[in-house]
């Protein structure tokens, strides 16, 4: 390239929109040329600003507490999963409610019969399991402050329950803090390990989705970041540890101390 | 292992704890990206609730054969926040009337302690970005702040690949002569070939 790119070219290349000839050739072009690779930086600050710039105003807004699933619920029971085989699926749910109601019918049937033919005074067990005490909603919060070589803090957590029953869904919100600009982009895990420390469920996720990488955290930005972990159906009551970390998706190295946050979970059927 | 897969499967086979956790999932970040769209926080809520709804009601047309749940999410949001804007007819202003105005972001009803409010918690970057015209707010949003590939970008917004990469080219040149202006001139005239 003998000439200097234009600037729609130098804009494009700083977005990865060129094809790979004239990236090449930009490439070649930028490496002889300082006051083009200047001009680029220019482009890559502004581009850095305009992130932060949405970091900062996007980043800290949030939906009204009006904002939630119970509010949004009356509109999902109408029409409900509506696929291409909507008809067919609404003649299946029809079918299924006649066969829940009869089925519901025969349980207390049965259990009439089995109070009636019991011999007095022996024990009344329990004819139908309790639902397990699985609290979504409830809040459990827990600050601590474990800091990496980057200076990167997990601040505080939110779980929606402390005790689960098997096939149940984990919702943990993480709040982190950096006090460094990152270099790198880590991505979260969350394990969940029995007690001889056996992997029995893990959710590997960047933060908040990937929408908040987190190279691009400002420093003391309070970063929420949520993710779910569905607990498999096969899991035996019991207690459970919960672990919670950040590793370099590159070379698969935890930060810090390889564990930021190392708790108990109860698992109940 | 893929924990939205799992709950989509599970929504769909009727878990409401799944749905549950797919929305408070993907909850602020579709509100975030139709608050961006739209400039608005009640529109953006409104818009996030009913991509959210047509979503889990439509649960079955999602294909994770051709997008990741959360572009899906984001083409429904899109066309949401496009259904707002014709509705309700929402201002907007030329990023050329906005310069020409000084660069101060004008509510076509003014009212000054409101203004002077959003002024002050607004980042310049913020009034740019809402300068723009909405195809342009689009790509710059998808690709700076959801972070899609231009293919990515060319599916929720229905355009060509070419076109996506030319309006979050445009978009950025826009802002670069908003929030820095003097970087155009630093660059120089014979830079430009």
């Amino acid at each position: 390239m003998s000439n200097h790119p234009s600037d729609t070219e130098l804009v494009n290349y700083a977005h990865h929109a060129l094809a790979d000839a004239l990236r090449e050739t930009m490439d070649d072009h930028l490496t002889a040329c300082p006051r083009c690779q200047a001009a680029l930086m220019d482009h890559q600050a502004i581009q850095q600003r305009i992130q932060h710039g949405l970091q900062a105003d996007l980043g800290t807004a949030h939906p009204s507490p009006q904002m939630t699933f119970a509010a949004l619920a009356p509109r999902l029971k109408r029409s409900r999963r509506v696929t291409p085989r909507g008809e067919q699926s609404r003649r299946f749910f029809s079918g299924a409610t006649m066969l829940a109601t009869l089925a519901a019918l025969v349980v207390v049937l049965a259990a009439l019969f089995g109070a009636i033919s019991r011999p007095s005074g022996s024990a009344s067990p329990a004819m139908i399991p309790q639902p397990p005490s699985v609290a979504m909603g409830a809040v459990l919060t827990a600050s601590i402050a474990v800091a990496d070589n980057e200076q990167l803090r997990l601040m505080s957590y939110d779980l929606s329950a402390a005790q689960l029953a098997p096939g149940a869904i984990l919702t943990i919100t993480l709040y982190w803090q950096t006090q460094r600009n990152l270099v790198g982009d880590y991505t979260v895990f969350i394990h969940l390990l029995d007690t001889a420390g056996r992997l029995m469920a893990s959710h590997d996720a960047p933060p908040a989705e990937g929408t908040r990488p987190t190279r691009g955290w400002r420093i003391g930005e309070p970063i929420t970041d949520s993710h779910t972990l569905v607990l498999p159906n096969t899991l035996t009551a019991g207690d459970y540890r919960l672990s919670v970390g950040l590793y370099d998706p590159g070379s698969g190295a935890r930060l810090g101390d390889g564990v930021l946050l190392d708790r108990s979970i109860t698992i109940a059927p | 292992m893929c924990d939205i897969s799992a709950l989509i499967q599970r929504w769909q086979s009727g878990d409401e704890r799944a749905g549950e956790a797919l929305y408070n999932h993907h909850r602020e970040p579709i509100f975030r990206l139709a608050y961006g769209l739209l400039g608005d926080a009640a529109d953006a809520e409104e818009v996030a609730q009913d991509a959210l709804a047509y979503a889990l009601n439509r649960i079955g047309q999602y294909d994770t054969a051709r997008s990741s749940f959360s572009t899906w999410l984001h083409t429904i949001t899109v066309s949401r926040c496009r259904d707002r804007q014709r509705r309700r007819r929402l201002p907007w202003l030329s990023l050329t009337a906005w310069l020409q105005q000084g660069g101060d972001a004008r509510d076509p009803a003014p009212n000054p302690e409101a203004q002077a409010i959003r002024l002050e918690t607004r980042s310049l970057v913020w009034n740019a970005i809402q300068a723009l015209s909405p195809p342009l707010r689009e790509a710059i949003l998808l690709r700076y702040w959801a972070e899609h590939t231009f293919q990515e970008i060319a599916a929720i917004t229905g355009c060509p690949v070419p076109t996506a990469q030319s309006r979050v080219r445009l978009a950025f040149q826009k802002l670069r002569a908003a929030i820095a202006p003097t970087a155009l001139e630093d660059l120089g005239e014979e830079q430009v070939r």
